[in-house]
């Protein structure tokens, strides 16, 4: 019976301290699930929160606050005050960058994100090809949903089958720190009132100094890891299909060819490292989807043909970006890595790597093996 | 002050199996330590981090061989007798204290982590002295149980938690390979520094020392040592591993619990937030190391100064408690852990050594004597 009271006891009290945390009633929260940052005047930061709330006087779910301060910590707060309720930052989905933010570096905003354990390392980074108000603060009539969850579900879903960066803030640091690779980060775009992903944004350490297109997004993409599922569109000259041809009008000197890659690989040697000659042999199987001239290709000559026309283009465009890149001094392509991981090279400094980035010189081999080409020949 | 027996005694009804020593192994060497110990692995070894928890599992093995040697010597003794007999009865009792205290601060270290480990993930505002008193409320009363309800408290508890590193498939699938190169850099030096570091997360291995007598069967202890010591190197090095597949070096050099962070990509549709049950599934690693080491130094404290076992036990909860006020930055909660480590290493891993010849030196003796005297 004793042992029965002190039980108790011991159990009445843990309920008693329990009290001792704040709790947290979602009818008085604000959950923040998307915040943007721009710069404001004087050096200050602009913060536009998109904030989820449940209250039963409120029609609209969503809200949004924006608030200034020196900091993000101050900008927030700031925000706060013109919000009801306590915002509490445990469920930030998506970062959006103004691009006057982006160019100047979001490192130091990032800070306070990782030092708070509370905040989730899941969220998405974007950056807004304008400022992140003009993005996050479009007519609610205009969207299916909340802007917020818009752009998060536009990255979430479309980052395996569309060329679009999907870059967690955690990815985002690990590739900042890792010496000899940059980031890439979606940028998003007002049309007619809606938001859509143009293009992406290529970073130089923390600051962005570039755009790429979603077709060289995919050549990066192809060298990072598998790409399966894709789609890709390439324009070859006409010329040598020429005896190939139906028996149509032909006007253009172009074809234009769709294909989908059913799986792209890559892998990347460092040959020589005093010369600075890397090589990187790509992979491609694709699927023949969509072609605007009318090759007939009953022989397999023509698939051969075709086969190495879409190397050269590739190959082509590999070179292309690479010099574009080197000019930027960026490298997404991460050959930095495979130079660090020599063991001569494992000192090298970030200085280092971008001094010598656009000495490098890259022999890109792509493999193409076109499997099909649909039920027509 | 009176002479303590070498050889105890110990009632049928308080004996635990044998195979029990394994899951005691396992919960009290997995405790908040392995939360931080990639990190100062990495720090020392680099990317060869791993090979360094290799190092030191390799070892660990040798220790409690070391021990088993040792206390298989004696008929039926604990560390405490096997000093008494070794070094006489002062030198012996001072020697046995000084285990008690280092007991009391690896406690003390386990206690302080995880309420800041809580504060700094779930509950900023929380008072530590709210924490530590739920802490100590679990402790205490799974102390008082006794010898079985300890041991029963370490089975379930070593039983029940490890599902959580089957979250870490998410962090596996986004590792870097180029993390790990250039493979085999780090030289023998700074692989030994590295094992060295992990002293930290394995200390706890001493326990065999305190809890040899009360096993029953002893002949079969030896194999659930070497799994125990096995499975807890296990948890350490995968964690390694993945923290410098998952980690930019220049980031893990600076995270405090990397481990504990590496949960943060995890993410479920009806659970967003994953760590926040993973600090609180912690609790149970904590408990079980806690419960162990409170009863290490109460059951100390009675074979070496017949202090009654729940005296000590309020006492020393009084006593961390009242810490909790003085204790309360981060980097004094830092130092403790750091004290524990460089002490431990020396005490757990290195004094057995010394302590072998002196046995196998003594027994020796002795058994000359015997065969005199017949």
């Amino acid at each position: 019976m004793i042992r029965l009271t002190k039980l108790t006891l011991l159990l009445f009290l843990t309920l008693l301290l329990s009290s001792c945390i704040d709790s947290q009633e979602i009818e008085k929260i604000g959950i923040i699930n998307t915040r943007g940052m721009d710069v404001a005047e004087d050096d200050r930061l602009k913060t536009t929160l998109s904030v989820f709330q449940f209250s039963k006087q409120s029609q609209q779910i969503t809200e949004i606050i924006t608030g200034e301060g020196k900091t993000v910590d101050g900008a927030m707060e700031d925000a706060e005050h013109a919000s009801v309720y306590k915002l509490v930052p445990g469920n930030i989905k998506l970062s959006l960058y103004g691009r006057e933010m982006a160019e100047q570096g979001i490192l130091p905003l990032m800070d306070t994100q990782t030092r708070d354990a509370r905040i989730s390392d899941l969220m998405y980074l974007a950056v807004s090809k304008t400022t992140a108000y003009e993005i996050l603060s479009i007519e609610e009539q205009n969207m299916p949903m909340d802007v917020g969850m818009f752009l998060h579900g536009i990255i979430e879903n479309h980052s395996t089958d569309h060329n679009i960066p999907r870059k967690t803030l955690q990815d985002f640091l690990r590739i900042y720190y890792d010496i000899g690779q940059d980031n890439i980060l979606p940028i998003f775009e007002l049309k007619d009132e809606m938001p859509y992903h143009t293009s992406s944004a290529v970073f130089q350490g923390d600051r962005m100094i570039g755009e790429l297109s979603h077709e060289e997004i995919l050549l990066i993409n192809l060298m990072d890891r598998v790409v399966k599922k894709q789609r890709i569109e390439l324009t070859l000259p006409l010329e040598p299909f020429k005896k190939f041809l139906e028996k149509r009008e032909h006007r253009n000197k172009e074809a234009n060819f769709v294909f989908y890659i059913k799986k792209g690989t890559s892998n990347t040697k460092l040959l020589d490292m005093n010369k600075l000659h890397f090589e990187t042999n790509t992979t491609l199987l694709l699927r023949l989807s969509e072609q605007s001239v009318g090759i007939i290709l009953e022989d397999k000559k023509v698939n051969d043909l075709i086969e190495q026309e879409v190397k050269k283009e590739m190959e082509e465009q590999f070179q292309k970006l690479l010099s574009k890149l080197q000019k930027l001094e960026a490298d997404p392509f991460g050959y930095g890595r495979y130079y660090k991981s020599n063991p001569k090279g494992k000192d090298l400094t970030r200085d280092e790597w971008r001094e010598v980035l656009p000495n490098i010189k890259v022999t890109f081999n792509v493999d193409v093996e076109i499997l099909n080409h649909g039920v027509t020949d | 002050m009176d002479a303590i027996e070498v050889n105890i005694k110990i009632k049928k009804t308080l004996r635990i199996r044998a195979f029990q020593i394994f899951f005691i192994v396992v919960g009290i060497q997995t405790g908040v330590g392995i939360l931080g110990a990639p990190r100062y692995i990495f720090k020392e070894a680099q990317q060869d981090a791993w090979l360094s928890v290799l190092l030191a599992f390799l070892y660990m093995l040798l220790v409690t061989w070391v021990m088993f040697v040792i206390l298989t010597q004696y008929q039926n003794t604990d560390i405490f007798g096997i000093q008494v007999d070794i070094f006489g009865k002062w030198l012996g009792k001072f020697l046995g204290t000084i285990y008690i205290l280092f007991f009391f601060s690896e406690l003390a270290s386990l206690y302080f982590s995880y309420i800041e480990i809580v504060q700094i993930f779930l509950y900023p505002t929380m008072p530590s002295f709210v924490m530590g008193l739920l802490l100590l409320i679990i402790t205490v009363y799974a102390v008082l149980g006794g010898i079985r309800v300890i041991v029963g408290v370490t089975f379930l508890f070593t039983l029940l938690s490890p599902w959580i590193f089957g979250l870490l498939y998410d962090p596996i699938t986004r590792m870097e390979a180029a993390h790990f190169l250039p493979l085999f850099d780090a030289s023998f030096i700074e692989l030994v520094k590295g094992a060295k570091t992990t002293a930290l997360s394995f200390s706890g291995l001493e326990i065999l020392f305190i809890i040899y007598p009360f096993i029953d069967n002893k002949e079969k202890a030896k194999l659930p040592a070497y799994l125990g010591v096995s499975v807890s190197s296990m948890f350490v090095f995968l964690t390694t591993i993945i923290s410098i597949g998952y980690y930019s070096p220049s980031d893990f050099d600076l995270m405090d619990w990397p481990v504990l962070s590496l949960f943060k990509s995890v993410s479920f549709s009806f659970i967003e937030r994953i760590d926040y049950l993973v600090v609180a599934e912690g609790m149970m690693y904590i408990t079980s190391s806690m419960v162990l080491f409170a009863w290490m130094i109460t059951y100390g404290m009675k074979r070496l100064y017949k202090v009654p076992q729940k005296t000590t036990l309020y006492a020393l909860s009084i006593a961390l408690l009242a810490l909790t006020i003085f204790v309360r930055s981060n980097f004094q909660i830092q130092k403790i852990g750091d004290v524990v480590a460089e002490f431990g290493f020396w005490l757990v891993f290195v004094y057995p050594f010394a302590l072998l010849p002196l046995v196998l030196m003594k027994k020796k003796g002795q058994k000359r004597k015997e065969v005199k005297n017949d």
